[in-house]
């Protein structure tokens, strides 16, 4: 990664300051006298959201939590064991607008009617007419003036497994989230603020995207950077090491990993193989009455196919689960399986592929034919 | 690792260019003010743009906060186009009956939740008394520069002149006569926030996050 590295003097006195000038009007030194960017969006003031979960509540909150979000079998429970906990600050850049301008409005879809309804006595008889005509009225306003803010965060920096897209700090602050003016003492109490590796100009780019409504126009942008704290644990379970991030706010957990138990490989396999077993016995019962009605060799022909394929579906199932380590992932709020070392298609995969796109040739033969 | 030796950024020291004064305002502010020259100074691009500083005399009782905004005088009017689609229509021209158009300087949220006091006072035509003697509160707050108050004036003149939720648009013609920068008096109501003058609605903490900041600014 390459950083950019900026001196900068000061215009009175020709001092360089010590303070940073982008996180706005800083004082120098020497003269004393304040200086600021004339770009406004070369200035980024940070601001952090003070951090709610101390250290002895998240090393409590991620066992409490690996378990109650299903990322970590319960049979594993007592299994945990903390290696590191680690505080860190997230960088956002927070992009900010005012929209102005007028707005169209699609037209309403509604039709209006009006009903005439005439009650005639014809001998003794009653007869009810309706007539239904549609009303004329004036074209609705279709737009509006708009004067509105407009706000979009990005993260700063690209952490995989993290879980920092499911990191709002916009909710957060919404939520009663305290947010103070960045004071450097505190937030290095907390812990090191991870370098960003993504421009502010991609926070802009999107709210240009968001408000790209037509007519109207992006008034008075700025910048500024909201830290996030989080905690970060690693931790070892049957020997091998996971992590989980969480949420040093509101005491989420936005991501984590943890092992499948061992314990269930055999009977999910079982389980798998046993349904396969029960499909191919319905599909044989059925087998009877089709020869009975159709018969012929294709009718064979494609029974059988459609036994190899399920067997070899769900035997693909039952190998992976026997054959390769699975870890459960939180990401996005739900829980996922990946196969660990697992290559993209198995063999038996491969040969179910083969097998359709075979199928799927002959059929296209004979439609050409 | 890459150095620079010069500015990536060009700076601008915060000084009165007519008396030489420290300019006053929060370290995140755009636009600052030299309380004895009564001047306010916006950071723009090409430097400090100057405008009058004034202060609107509190008329009601009780602590109040000196937030600034933006007061434009105007001559405007709005064209406003016929009906679209079936028969069209005449363009009609209205006349903005009010010579003041306000648009807020300092940080607002939700503005479409809580309002907006530029709005407000544009709509109300609020009149408010010149502070002429004593001296001026330390303008604080003041985030949004001239020239992006400018973009949003015909707006505001634009929703007061149609004042119905749905308006057809319109063309605005407008001529500025002034421009100056007011730190208006809000009425400060603890905890809960504060309130417009003149009996104007009120605002929770939330909807202006600098106000703990001006508070401290201004001794209050």
């Amino acid at each position: 990664m390459t950083a950019r590295l900026a001196r900068f003097q000061c215009p009175t006195c020709g001092a360089l300051l010590r303070s940073d000038p982008t996180e706005g009007a800083v004082p120098c030194d020497y003269c004393g006298r304040r200086s600021a960017t004339a770009d406004p969006l070369a200035s980024s003031p940070r601001s952090y959201i003070a951090p709610a979960v101390d250290r002895s509540s998240a090393a409590l909150a991620f066992r409490r939590l690996l378990v109650e979000s299903g990322v970590l079998p319960a049979s594993l429970r007592g299994g945990i064991e903390p290696v590191d906990l680690r505080p860190a600050w997230v960088p956002f850049h927070v992009a900010r607008a005012i929209r102005v301008g007028v707005v169209e409005r699609p037209p309403a879809e509604t039709i209006d009617f009006e009903m005439d309804a005439a009650v005639e006595s014809v001998g003794g008889a009653r007869s009810v007419s309706i007539r239904a005509t549609r009303r004329e009225r004036p074209e609705p306003d279709r737009a509006k003036v708009v004067l509105a803010d407009v706000e979009c965060a990005v993260a700063a920096v690209r952490r995989p497994g993290w879980g920092i897209e499911s990191l709002a700090p916009g909710a957060m602050l919404s939520r009663g989230a305290s947010q103070r003016s960045h004071d450097p003492d505190e937030v290095r109490r907390h812990g090191a603020v991870l370098a960003a590796d993504i421009g502010p100009e991609e926070a802009l780019r999107r709210l240009a995207g968001e408000a790209g409504l037509s007519g109207t126009t992006l008034v008075a942008p700025s910048l500024r950077t909201v830290l996030v704290p989080v905690w970060r644990l690693r931790y070892r379970v049957q020997g091998c090491l996971y992590d989980a991030t969480l949420d040093a706010v509101e005491g989420r957990l936005p991501a984590a990993r943890a092992p499948e138990d061992d314990r269930r490989r055999i009977p999910v396999a079982v389980a798998y193989v046993g349904v396969a077993a029960l499909l191919f016995g319905l599909v044989g019962r059925g087998t009877w009455w089709l020869l009975a009605t159709a018969g012929g060799a294709h009718v064979w022909l494609a029974i059988a196919c459609a036994m190899l394929v399920l067997l070899g579906l769900f035997g693909s199932y039952a190998w992976d689960v026997v054959r390769y380590d699975a870890e459960r992932v939180l990401s996005g709020g739900s829980v996922l399986s990946e196969y660990v070392n697992r290559p993209r298609s198995t063999g038996v995969q491969r040969l179910l592929e083969s097998l359709l796109e075979g199928l799927a040739r002959a059929g296209r033969r004979r439609v050409e034919d | 690792m890459e150095t620079t030796g010069r500015n990536p950024a060009k700076l601008i020291a915060l000084a009165c260019p007519a008396c030489g004064a420290d300019l006053a305002g929060l370290a995140v502010d755009r636009v600052f003010g030299c309380v004895p020259c009564r001047t306010a100074y916006s950071v723009e691009t090409d430097g400090l743009r100057a405008d009058p500083l004034v202060a609107w005399e509190p008329e009601e009782p009780g602590p109040h906060v000196f937030l600034p905004l933006w007061e434009f005088e105007v001559d405007a009017s709005v064209a406003i186009p016929g009906a679209r689609g079936g028969s069209g229509g005449a363009e009609r021209v209205e006349r903005f009956a009010g010579p003041r158009v306000w648009v807020t300087a300092f940080d607002l949220r939700g503005r479409s939740r809580f309002g907006d006091p530029g709005g407000n006072l544009t709509r109300r035509q609020a009149e408010l008394r010149i502070r002429k003697a004593g001296r001026l509160p330390a303008p604080a707050g003041a985030r949004l520069p001239r020239s992006a108050a400018g973009d949003i004036a015909p707006v505001q003149v634009l929703a007061a002149v149609d004042a119905r939720v749905d308006v057809l648009g319109g063309r605005v013609d407008m001529t500025v006569r002034s421009v100056r920068l007011a730190l208006v008096p809000f009425v400060l109501l603890g905890d809960a926030g504060v309130r417009e003058p003149s009996g104007g609605p009120a605002y929770p903490p939330a909807a202006i996050p600098d106000l703990v900041a001006v508070r401290r600014a201004q001794g209050v």
